[in-house]
Formats: structure tokens, sequence, C-alpha cells
């Protein structure tokens, strides 16, 4: 006979493989986003450049020899009061001025960072250095009242390039303010985090030590928790594996490694 | 022959809070946050030459020069000394760089982690007490502020904080214990001895102070003349120990504490208005006053960050709104508390418990006003850490204590939402945060 206390379980198990299954599922992939790698400093851009118009751009170009380059964060402001504002961001070879990347960006008031991902550029592509560019829109031009500038540095803190303006090289000492990244997998970016020198080890042993340290200690607990002692290990999964679902599904929201930087992608 | 495992909350505890800063300390490189930098030179310094620095090597001390090392990067020389005493003097175990790094790193951060367990442990210890030997809640109360990313952060740095983590904790325990106790004569005892602690931690701790004055106010039914002398046992017992460094800041700067004597001339050499964040607040001519500060600039958000976080990030997004309602929830719960609209059984036996999370409350309030003043009127970096332990006891003790009214099945769904939050809010800290973080630094290539 199925009575109230039958279904009220079998829907509890129901939800509970539903949200696991959302979790696995968002887990798995979560593993398969690309991670960025920095390379080179990053700079920072104290001073700002522009007004971006139809007549006035700058650019910055890179050195990439022996890396792919995937990404490129600009620090770029918009003060002005129009509701759709767009700058156009070109990366090119350099000095060829083939254009390999392209996108437009809707810019957001007040906003300073903005990631640009785009399918990596090999180093045969761009011959080891590449100019990115931001300029007005061909059809949706900047006016000098959109307040568009890009932000740059003074005292040469990137040796591997400089910076440019209305196409033409500016100061040998200035440098756009840019960070700039190669994809790789999850793997490779945690085989990346060197720590060790300050456990005076060359092995992961403790990180291995502490994982099973955290996790005897949570089977501790769980056990108690299925003997029956204690009625809430429900809730405490219920809620787990919705915050989870929360925390995976809204990745931009909050899993985001730059969670002030806006992503566009180029093509 | 079968293996059974135990079953001791208190140890599942404790192993999980080793768990969790050992995997902090071997992740985070040295100086990635609390300020790191500056408490370890200051151990450094007392650690080189065996004793603290003279009065006449103030104020430069605070900031030396070339050719003494890692010049510009500020000491903590004016503050209480006792932690650094100590990390100077576990130095002595770690003296040679270890792989080419800086000689006493790990035993410093070692020591952290230990006042982090145990402060995770007096909470435990002070959750049961509140719910009345539930260890299975008082369990999930503590493995939730042991969660707290701020707390483990803390926990694994060499920052007198960590000192301020587990005074506060355990002054919190030695409170409830002393209630429940009646105030008999041990544990009068250890509210003296755990009020020593607060003042040897640090200034900011300080605010903390008024919970066991509201609960010791709270039996002031009984005999006066007993009350006055136990009063004068606690403050007697808290002063004692520290009255050297005590006397010695009022001769050096003129004031016991040395907090001002330290933010005064850390303002004089220009050090807050090197930072991004001067320009801001301190910076900002427009604001009027604290009220300003808090409704026309994105303080509060800065502070809500790094209160459950760490100093490194400006916005939470999301989950900080998750985190803000969790705070929320617990505000109402002791504000109820307050005004009575919420009754503990432990009240009825004996007054003044239910003003524990209003007092908390207060403290917290307290800190946080404190850190707003201060980068108002210097522009300090907007530090939510300092706040961060009186937080942790708050949520602890206000959940604790509301799982014993009426709405027990409530309060046991809010403990265990509070573990379960934590534990989420600490992998997608390290998911989405920390990790691509670390990553992000620069590699060889």
């Amino acid at each position: 006979m199925i009575d109230r206390d039958h279904l009220l379980r079998l829907g509890r198990w129901i939800s509970m493989l539903a949200l696991l299954g959302v979790c696995i599922s968002s887990l798995f992939n979560w593993t398969k986003v690309p991670w960025f790698i920095q390379l080179d400093k990053p700079v920072t851009g104290s001073f700002s450049a522009g007004p971006i118009n139809q007549f006035f751009s700058v650019g910055q170009t890179l050195t990439t020899a022996a890396n792919e380059l995937s990404r490129v964060d600009l620090k770029i402001a918009y003060g002005g009061e129009r509701d759709s504002v767009f700058a156009h961001v070109e990366v090119k070879s350099f000095p060829k001025g083939r254009s390999l990347r392209s996108g437009s960006v809707e810019l957001v008031p007040r906003k300073a960072w903005y990631s640009f991902s785009f399918p990596r550029i090999t180093v045969d592509e761009s011959g080891g250095q590449v100019l990115v560019e931001v300029r007005s829109v061909p059809g949706r031009s900047l006016s000098d009242r959109d307040l568009v500038s890009v932000f740059y540095e003074h005292r040469d803190p990137y040796a591997g390039g400089r910076m440019y303006v209305r196409g033409m090289p500016a100061r040998a000492d200035w440098d756009l303010g840019f960070r700039m990244y190669k994809a790789v997998g999850l793997r490779e970016a945690l085989g990346s985090i060197k720590n060790w020198h300050l456990l005076g080890i060359e092995a992961p042993w403790v990180i291995g030590f502490g994982l099973a340290s955290f996790f005897f200690g949570l089977c501790l607990w769980l056990r108690r928790c299925m003997n029956g002692q204690n009625p809430q290990v429900w809730t405490v999964v219920f809620v787990v594996l919705m915050l989870a679902a929360v925390a995976l599904y809204v990745p931009e929201a909050i899993a985001n490694p730059a969670i002030s930087t806006v992503h566009v992608g180029l093509q | 022959m079968t293996f059974r495992l135990p079953s001791s909350p208190l140890l599942a505890v404790i192993t999980l809070a080793i768990g969790i800063v050992v995997l902090w300390i071997a992740l985070t490189p040295f100086s990635w946050d609390n300020d790191e930098q500056g408490h370890y030179w200051t151990a450094r310094d007392i650690y080189e030459v065996g004793h603290l620095p003279p009065a006449n090597e103030f104020p430069t001390v605070m900031l030396p020069r070339a050719p003494k090392q890692a010049a510009n990067q500020f000491r903590y020389h004016a503050l209480p000394p006792t932690y650094y005493l100590i990390v100077a003097a576990l130095f002595n175990f770690q003296p040679e760089p270890t792989a080419g790094f800086m000689p006493g790193a790990l035993i410093g951060r070692g020591f952290s982690a230990f006042l982090y367990v145990l402060a995770v442990v007096a909470i435990y210890f002070m959750g049961r007490l509140l719910v009345s030997g539930d260890e299975d809640v008082a369990a999930l109360l503590a493995v939730g502020f042991a969660l707290i990313p701020q707390v483990a952060s803390t926990g694994a740095s060499i920052t007198a904080d960590a000192l301020v983590l587990t005074s506060v904790s355990l002054l919190g325990w030695a409170s409830v214990h002393a209630f429940r106790r009646d105030w008999d004569w041990p544990a009068t005892a250890c509210v003296g001895l755990a009020s020593a602690l607060i003042l040897m931690s640090r200034p900011s701790a300080l605010p903390v102070l008024l919970v066991p004055v509201v609960m010791f106010a709270g039996c002031s039914r009984r005999d006066m003349r007993k009350l006055l002398i136990k009063t004068i046992a606690i403050v007697g017992l808290a002063l004692v120990p520290n009255l050297w460094w005590m006397i010695r800041n009022v001769v050096i700067f003129g004031e016991p504490l040395g907090a001002t004597a330290h933010v005064g001339y850390m303002d004089v050499q220009g050090v807050y208005a090197a930072t991004s964040e001067f320009a801001m607040y301190k910076g900002n001519a427009g604001l009027t006053g604290l009220l300003d500060l808090l409704s026309s600039t994105d303080w509060l958000l800065r502070f809500h960050t790094r209160l459950w976080f760490t100093g490194r990030y400006d916005s939470l997004s999301l989950f900080g709104v998750i985190l803000a309602a969790t705070l929320a929830t617990n505000t109402l719960i002791a504000i109820l508390f307050a005004v009575g609209g919420l009754r503990s059984p432990l009240d009825i036996q004996r007054p003044g418990i239910t003003m524990l999370p209003a007092a908390l409350l207060t403290c917290l309030l307290a800190t946080a006003g404190l850190a707003a003043v201060t980068s108002l009127e210097y522009g300090t970096f907007v530090v939510g850490r300092f706040s961060t332990p009186v937080l942790g006891l708050f949520l602890t003790a206000t959940l604790g204590l509301f799982t014993t009214t009426r709405w027990t099945t409530l309060g046991r769904v809010l403990v265990t939402s509070f573990g379960a939050a934590m534990m989420v809010g600490h992998i997608v800290f390290w998911a989405g945060y920390v990790l691509p973080d670390l990553v992000g630094e620069v590699l060889p290539h």
C-alpha cells in the first residue's frame, strides 16, 4: 500500500537525483571551460587616451613569440549618456597589418576592464607580434561627447611593445593598460600553481594530506548523520546541492575569474 | 576484525579544520592576503635583534628605509607585541630559508593555523553550551565558522588577526560558560583570561569586550559586593598580563594601545595616500560624513566582500546577496531576542543570555564603524577582516540560541543552511576567485 510517507520519500529521492544530475553535468562542463594563464606582467593603466572617435584610435603592439594568444583585456571607460555605444577592437599581425580577429563591444558606463577572448592566434599567424587596436565602429561612429577613452601607462612598463595613437607610434615609454592570456585546460592551470617552495618540498603530498583530512572529517560527520543521530542530513544535502547548482549554473555572475570584467568574443 | 570509525563530532570538526587550513597554507603564496608582509617583518625585526625595538628607534622602525630589509614595508611595532614575540620565538625553529624561501614563514603560518583550529574548537564548545548539548548542531556551527573564507584565510597567514580570531572565540565560549555556571569563580577567571587575550591581540578586537559586560550585567540582581569583587577580578586578570607593554606604549607614544600612533604615523608618511582607495574616500572632498560615505560610495560593498572573503576582491556579485541575506536573517533574530519577541528556556533559567546576539551585533557594528571612520579620516584601505571574528561569533551564537526557542525546526534548518552556504561559498570562492587568481600569476615562458 502506497501511503503519504512513501510518496514524500519518492519525491525527495527524485528531486535529489535531479539536482545531483544538474550538479554533475555542470561540474563536467566547468572542467572543460578554458582557463587562462596570464602572459607577461599586466599593465595597470593610470592615464586616459581619448576620446576615441572616427579620427582617433589607440593601439598597442604585443609580443607573442612562443605563445598562443587567446585573450587580451583592455581598460576602457565610457562616460557618455547614449544608451547604446559600440567600440571596434581589432587584432592585426604586426607589422604586416593583416586582420586576424575583430569584433565590436557595447560599452557599459563606468566599467573599466573588457576581456576580449578569441580563437587562439598562433605564432605562425601573427609572426610573433600583434597590434591590438581600439577605434570607432564603421557605421556607428563614436563622437567626442561619448567620452570613450582607453587607459595607458607611463614609464615603459611593457618592454615587448609600444603604444600607437592614430595608427602612429606614441611616445616610446607609453603602453596601454592590458593583460594578455593563453587558454589552457584545467589540469595545466592547476599545475601552474607553484607554492611548494613555501613548504620546502617538491611533492604535492601536503595538498593530499589537506584534502584527506578535509574529507575524512566530512565522512565522520556524514556517517554520524546517516546513522540517524542527526536527521538534518537531508536538509544539508539539499541546500548544498541547491546552492551548488546555482553557483555552477550562473558562472558569469559568481564563479567568474574576472568578476568585474565585461567578456567579449572576437572572431 | 572490523575497523570502526570514531563518530565524535568534535573529532570531525578538528579534522575538517586541519584539512581546510593545510590546503590554504599550501596553496596561497606568501603575502597573498591579510597584510602578511607587514606582520612577518614585524616578527623578523624582533627575531633579528632578540628584543622589542627600543624607544629611540621609534617612529622610524615602523616604516624603515633602506638598507633595512623590505624597505617601505611598514611594521606593526606600535601595536600589542605578544603575537610578534611568540612568532619571533618560533622563528628559532626555522632559522634557515627553506628551499630558498624566507626563513620562518612556514612556522609562522603553522602558529596561525594552530590558533585557527583552537578558535573553531572554542566555537564548537560555545555552540554545545548554547544548544544544551546537541553535538551535531554545535558541530555544524563550528564547521560553518571554519568555512567562512576570511576566517580560513586568517588562519593560514602570519597575522596578529589569527590571535584576534582565537581570543574572540574563546571570549564567546568563556562568557557563555560563565553564564551557564552562574559566574562561579573558575568560570569568572576564564572570562578574565580570555579578556586578557583580547587585549593582547589587536585594538580592533576591543569592542567584543562588551559581550561579557552585557552577560555579567544580566546577573546583577545578586549580592552587589560579590559582583564588585568579581568585576575587579576580571579587570585585574585582563590587565595584569598586559600591563608591561601598555606602560611601554604610554612611555613611547603617550597612549596604551598604540593604535592611534600606528595609524597617525602611517598617515603622515603617506602610506595610505599611495593606495587607490585613498582617492575614493579620503580624497573625495565631496563627502560630508559617515552616512555620505556609506550612501554615495561603494564602501559598504567592498567592506561586505572583505568581511566574508578577502581584501583582494571588490565585489561578490550574486553570491554576495546570499551572504547579505544570511547576515540580515541573523540581525533580525538578534533584534527579536533583544526586544523579547523570541524567548529561550535558557533565558528563563538565568536571565540575560538572549542579549548575547544583540551585544555581538553591536560589536560587529562597532568594528565596522571603526573601519569606516578610518577610511574617511585617514583614507585607509577598506578593511573587513577586523570584523570577521565578531561576524563568525555573532552568526554561530545567534543561530545556536535560535534553535533553543520554540522555532526549533526552523532554527535547525537555518543552522544547516549556514553550514551548507559556507561550504558552497568556500568551493565557489576557490573555483571562481582564488584558483583563477593563482593561475593568473605570471608564468615563466
